[in-house]
């Protein structure tokens, strides 16, 4: 794994603070830049896991055709077109005419295959050539195979079964409600406020009854003790389990004398059917292809849109599209080249080759390490950036959990950060510079640049911390980690990064937190965000030492 | 009681007395306001616009979920979740803590995905129905309402018991089910649409141990044939010679999966006690001889507990062993011939010679070391492994784990006696892993054979044997004279009617899959306008608002203001304490002490 | 083994590009297209591929045993797959990046999905209308039902092939001329 940087969204929790990186809960709280979402209004990032998600629209990834969402409950959430998945493969089928008859094996030149094609058609699929007639489904018309296929749907035996069933009951709950309604026994139903018989027979009949033991026993209470509850009519099913062909003996049978794994169909392929169905791969039926839905996104908070596609199906587009990656300064971390290391001569014990083989990866304990993070600055205006790492302990493991405390402590991290310390600038983003050549980049603020370069000259083995470089809206600063001797796991630590920009509306409530470096404060405002660093994980000392020991 | 094989979760039955009768009620204020509606909730329920009538059916379990609208007779998608909780949480309460983040973090972009991926649907306008398992922990059931509330912002959660929903969809309201399910396998009488909680029976014997016992005798049984090792090679060796032990890496849980679910099946119930009575002397030299008959019993239990002792050693043994490429060892390493595998030699021999399925070959990703570009190894999967594997669930006779069968039977012998015959002619097997094929006839005979042994034929005592055995104790014997009414609704094999009563139920039930039954159930409640204790969000909110003032800030309180919301849910464990029983401290407490003896 | 002389016979309606890598004893059938790239190594034993058969770039057909290696009519080797089955049948696919062994033979109308190794280590026929696909070369049996379609395609495919492929590539004409053995 690369070193990364991701960044922290809190989902509306009270504490802003990010979770301690070595906890493998903390890694749900943090996204990659370009997941994430930024609203205006609250000033906040927000990510997918705490928008909240409207459908905008429903289409087929298939044949792109957005569906009208009335229709979309009675067609289950899939294309009523002509769209099916091959149950074998889960591959797109195609509908195909029937062979013309036979002429001796298809191998006479002039058998030209008339372009339109002979019914039956049937689907086809060109990956494992599952055909819909190996299951008996054809079509007299290759247009609308969904629709010729509801009726089968329709009747599928589920759905019979459970509109019995529904019969059934409805009677039944009927009469308890009303008994229910009749006299209100003097347990925990009591207290319904409901008129509505049916939510009565809901508790009634089927609330669970949470002292409920007492309630079995012979006391006379109302109608539906003596009633219905065993005299209800017994349920005759339509299809019984124990006359049908599946999940019985021949199952048992099929599966002792299989010679392939695959003469059974996956779990996958049956889990969805309510209804026993067989267990032969052979029996499987096409599948509708289900429709995606473009999704609209609101902030949680102030029901803003932050992201808003376009209509159309074949659009990429979005209407509104607040990302945070348009607000937010975009960081890449690296850790440099093995070259660069050996040149520093920190580690002459190493031999380079080793360094070499572990590559940027390894981390070795003991070892300090430079690494560098760039950062890209999306914005207009310059902007000041400051860099912090967050203080290890959390205040609240501390005061809250007393006895997690001693376990936090224990699990300081085996390494120190030193990031630079004071606040650096970023050069205003301009689309000028998409265009540019590199070297033309160079030197946007020469004099600054040429000081970094003399210094660099100068005390180049300890001049890693600080501002190395800046070009265009990027600039990339230094930092380095020492890590502990008989550290292990992975240099992952929160960083705080804060920048200051200046303000188009300076609004009164904003809270400017950041310190006005060059320009008068109130135009000034100060965005704050976590970010987790992850630089790799280290190579423990033991393998180190066998490294060079021979 | 000593004989009587408590489930870890007797503690759970101590709270009420096991006559129902004598359980007197409570203070149920917890549940009123649960059961509360608001006068809000009604209006919009009438008036509610086109399509927002049907609620969404959740069916959470810990490995499979099940979504869908309700009235509809299927699902419309089943996912896989990955085991998100077990039967065990981290003893420290950092580390527990920790462990609850994740599976929030993990429940959470789960449900965002159910209503935003697969039913595409907005939260907002769509109520839910929550199929409820009764032993589902608390936790995850406060974490599921907190992000459907809070996340999500879902009008209203109803929980329903998913046994009750079961019967449902069978057409029926009183009867015993037994759900077998990943984690556990648990039994629990409904009368009359009231679940009997007090007499709810749980074993662990299930999928899961189902899915370690596989990949024991995978390990031990198995055969592995790696891929070859190049391809330009004029000739290879043949299979025979290249065939080598099963790698543990090979036996990644996707492959057990499809093990489990394409491969085993359950076969009839061999007469072990006599068949190896009559084998053991005649048997391998190697068999102990002087070895008890009625130890039988014991050495097949001991099966999956040696192999799962194996399991680990394997881990350790594996590196050294990893680099056998083209080696033909025996299946079983001699070292290791300890006692409980000469038994277990023993028993594959019977269980080969009785057992006529094929033997299987399954492609499976050869281990890190032999991926040399040349396609997939071969898992050689032994025939009597596929049909004997489930033996494993209906292997009983042990204290803490009982079978399925006495599992169901205890749960009879618990329920009170006027009962027992209504309820024994309609038992409803419920659970993924009841689609076994083979698995509910099998059933039945266990459940005949467990009533039919009496202590003096009994294959399977409960006790070890070096210990004294107890005084002949009938445990089943009054469930005796029920046999002729036993009867497994959904049964597709049933046996023949023996007549006259009972046990014409069998195979009645309509033909749904066991493992989606409960989710039926809840479509059908959903449709009918019914189902469970439904929890408005106001409630929660207001709930929530109260816990709000003693809410300082951060991280680790997050955890604990969770512990502290939930009295609007509802909670069969919590509110029949009986009379007189310490004013529970609320939060904690309650909540924990029963759930966390789960698996202690 | 002895390298056998390279000694082409390509049939006069053949379309065989110049830029391919021919070895051994080959003849090549009517209406058979080499595209530019491919390559067909007869090491052991000949190879002899007959007619409408289309051979795609950096397809490898390979001939280890002594015995004739025959390819039938109507084949479609795609790109850069390799066989060195001793015998092919008629109307076969060996699709993109597919790998059949010297071990496999492959009778008519089956399918070998792309990217999917067939290399058992015991001798096999591979039955009329087998498919094999997917990363895990699962097999089944077509039902042949669309073969009349497919069969038509492949022969309108060769035709546009043979019509378009001579206008920019040089072709290899005649018969054995030797190739630097």
């Amino acid at each position: 794994m690369s070193p990364s940087v991701d960044y922290h969204c809190h989902c509306l929790a009270s504490n802003s603070a990010p979770p301690p990186p070595h906890l493998p809960s903390s890694s749900y709280s943090f996204h990659p830049l370009h997941e994430l979402f930024f609203c205006e209004e609250c000033d906040a990032v927000r990510c997918n896991r705490c928008v909240s998600v409207e459908v905008s629209g429903y289409y087929c990834p298939n044949c792109l055709f957005e569906v009208p969402s009335a229709s979309v409950r009675a067609e289950k959430n899939r294309c009523a077109r002509n769209c099916f998945m091959c149950p074998n493969c889960r591959n797109t089928l195609s509908v195909v005419p029937s062979d013309p008859p036979d002429m001796d094996d298809g191998r006479s030149p002039s058998a030209a295959v008339s372009a339109v094609g002979e019914p039956p058609f049937f689907l086809y699929c060109n990956h494992c050539r599952w055909d819909s007639a190996e299951v008996d489904i054809t079509f007299e018309k290759p247009t609308g195979l969904a629709a010729q296929l509801q009726k089968y749907e329709d009747s599928a035996p589920d759905s019979l079964e459970f509109e019995r069933l529904k019969e059934h009951f409805e009677p039944f709950l009927r009469a308890s409600s009303s008994s229910a309604l009749a006299g209100p026994p003097p347990t925990a139903h009591s207290h319904h406020p409901h008129v509505n018989p049916i939510t009565a027979a809901a508790s009634s009949a089927l609330a669970r009854d949470i002292p409920g033991v007492g309630k079995y026993t012979p006391h006379p209470r109302g109608r539906r003790d003596k009633g219905p509850r065993d005299d209800m009519v017994e349920y005759r099913s339509r299809v019984e389990v124990g006359g049908s062909s599946t999940m019985g003996e021949a199952d048992v049978e099929f599966m002792r004398h299989i010679e392939e794994v695959s003469e059974v169909a996956a779990l996958e392929q049956r889990w969805a059917n309510s209804w026993a169905t067989s267990l032969h791969t052979s029996d499987l039926k096409p599948l509708r292809i289900p429709l995606h839905s473009k999704k609209s996104k609101r902030c949680p908070t102030c029901r803003h849109i932050l992201i808003k596609p376009e209509q159309k199906a074949q659009s990429v587009r979005y209407k509104i599209k607040l990302v945070a990656a348009n607000y937010l300064p975009s960081i890449k971390v690296a850790l440099p080249q093995p070259m660069d290391l050996v040149r520093r001569g920190a580690q002459a014990a190493r031999p380079p080759g080793g360094e070499g083989n572990s590559g940027a990866n390894g981390l070795h304990a003991g070892d300090t390490y430079p690494f560098t993070l760039s950062l890209t600055n999306p914005l207009y205006d310059p902007i000041q950036v400051r860099l912090s790492v967050q203080r290890q302990i959390p205040p609240a493991s501390t005061t809250v959990a007393s006895d997690a405390a001693p376990v936090e402590k224990s699990r300081r991290p085996p390494f120190a950060v030193s990031l630079p310390s004071s606040a650096f600038p970023i050069a205003a983003f301009a689309e000028a510079w998409e265009y540019e050549d590199d070297e033309d980049m160079f030197g946007v603020d020469d004099d600054e640049f040429g000081f970094e370069a003399r210094e660099k000259e100068g005390k180049a083995k300890n001049k890693t911390v600080g501002v190395l470089e800046k070009r265009a809206n990027v600039t990339v600063v230094g930092g380095e980690v020492v890590i502990g001797k008989d550290a292990k796991g992975e240099v992952k630590f929160n960083m705080l990064v804060s920048y200051t920009y200046r303000s188009d509306d300076p609004l009164p409530e904003d809270d400017v937190r950041g310190t006005p470096s060059r320009t008068k404060a109130p135009e000034m405002k100060t965005f704050s965000f976590y970010t987790v660093v992850n630089l790799g994980s280290i190579v423990p000392r033991q393998e180190t030492k066998m490294d060079t020991d021979p | 009681m000593s004989a009587i094989p408590a489930t870890p979760r007797t503690k759970t039955s101590h709270l009420s007395p096991t006559t129902p009768v004598a359980t007197p009620s409570t203070s149920r204020v917890a549940h009123a306001h649960a059961v509360q509606a608001s006068p809000h909730y009604q209006t919009t329920r009438r008036h509610s616009l086109y399509g927002t009538e049907d609620r969404i059916v959740i069916d959470p379990g810990s490995r499979i979920w099940k979504v869908g609208f309700s009235g509809e007779g299927r699902p419309r998608d089943v996912f896989l979740v990955g085991p998100l909780w077990g039967l065990r949480r981290a003893t420290d309460m950092a580390e527990r803590d920790e462990e609850d983040r994740v599976l929030e973090a993990r429940l959470q972009a789960h449900i965002r995905a159910v209503f935003h991926d697969s039913l595409l649907t907005e939260p907002k306008s769509r109520k839910v129905i929550l199929v409820e398992h009764p032993l589902l922990p608390v936790y995850v059931k406060e974490m599921l309402a907190k992000i459907l509330f809070g996340n999500l912002q879902v009008p209203s959660i109803s929980f329903a018991s998913s046994h009750l929903l079961a019967l449902l969809s069978v057409g029926r309201i009183t009867g015993l089910v037994l759900d077998c399910g990943h984690l556990e396998s648990t039994a629990l009488p409904i009368f009359s649409s009231r679940p009997l909680f007090p007499q709810l029976r749980t074993t662990p014997l299930a999928g899961s141990r189902l899915t370690a016992h596989l990949r024991a005798l995978l390990l031990l049984f198995g055969t592995y044939l790696p891929p070859p090792t190049s391809l330009s090679a004029p000739t290879n060796l043949p299979a025979a010679s290249r065939s080598t032990r099963v790698p543990q890496e090979v036996l990644t849980d996707a492959v057990l999966e499809q093990v489990k679910t394409r491969c085993t099946f359950v076969g009839d119930p061999l007469d072990t006690s006599s068949d190896m009575r009559v084998m053991s002397p005649s048997g391998d030299d190697s068999m102990e001889l002087d070895m008890p008959p009625s130890d039988v019993a014991q050495s097949e239990s001991d099966f999956s507990h040696i192999s799962v002792d194996l399991d680990s050693h394997m881990e350790s043994s594996q590196p050294a062993s990893s680099g056998f490429s083209v080696v033909s060892r025996s299946q079983v390493p001699p070292e290791r011939t300890t006692r409980g595998e000469t038994q277990l030699q023993a028993l594959a021999n019977m269980y080969t010679r009785h057992s006529t399925a094929t033997d299987l070959h399954l492609k499976v990703v050869p281990p890190v070391a032999q991926q040399t570009g040349t396609g997939k190894g071969t898992l050689i999967i032994p025939g009597w492994v596929r049909e004997r594997g489930a033996e494993v669930l209906f292997e009983g006779g042990d204290v803490d784990e009982a079978s399925v069968a006495e599992t169901i039977l205890d749960s009879l012998l618990k329920v009170p006696v006027d009962l027992r015959k209504t309820l024994a002619s309609s038992i409803l097997v419920i659970g993924g892993t009841s689609m076994l094929p083979g698995f509910i006839p099998r059933l039945h005979s266990e459940l005949m054979r467990a009533i039919a042994s009496s202590p003096s034929s009994s294959a399977r005592p409960p006790m070890r044997p070096d210990r004294p055995r107890p005084p002949a104790y009938d445990r089943y014997a009054v469930l005796r004279p029920l046999v002729p009414h036993f009867a497994i609704l959904n049964n597709p094999s049933p046996p023949l009617p023996t007549g006259a009563r009972g046990n014409n139920h069998a195979g009645k039930a309509p033909a749904f899959t066991p493992a989606t039954m409960a989710w039926v159930g809840g479509s059908l409640a959903g449709s009918l306008k019914t189902g469970g204790v439904e929890v408005p969000r106001e409630k929660w909110d207001e709930a929530d608002a109260q816990q709000d003032p003693d809410e300082n800030t951060p991280i680790a309180i997050d955890v604990s203001s969770r512990r502290a919301i939930p009295n609007v849910i509802p909670d069969w464990t919590r509110t029949p304490l009986p009379v007189g029983a310490p004013p529970a401290n609320p939060p904690h407490l309650p909540e924990t002490a029963p759930r966390a003896a789960v698996g202690a | 083994m002895a390298p056998l002389r390279d000694k082409f016979t390509i049939h006069s309606k053949a379309v065989v590009c110049q830029d391919v890598e021919l070895k051994g004893d080959i003849t090549i059938g009517s209406g058979t297209i080499v595209h530019p790239k491919a390559t067909i190594f007869a090491i052991a034993g000949p190879i002899v591929i007959g007619t409408g058969c289309i051979i795609e770039e950096s397809a490898i057909i390979v001939n280890r045993r002594k015995e004739v290696m025959r390819i039938g009519d109507d084949n479609l080797f795609e790109i850069g797959c390799r066989v060195e089955s001793p015998t092919v049948g008629n109307f076969n696919t060996i699709s993109t990046r597919a790998r059949v062994h010297h071990t496999v033979r492959i009778s008519s109308y089956c399918v070998i999905g792309a990217g999917c190794l067939v290399v058992p280590t015991e001798d096999e026929v591979l039955d009329e209308y087998t498919v094999i696909y997917g990363p895990a070369a699962d097999r089944r049996t077509w039902s042949g039902r669309g073969k009349v379609q497919e069969a038509d395609l492949r022969r309108k495919h060769a035709e546009y092939l043979r019509e378009t492929l001579p206008k920019f590539n040089r072709l290899r004409r005649g018969e054995a001329h030797g190739h630097g053995a």
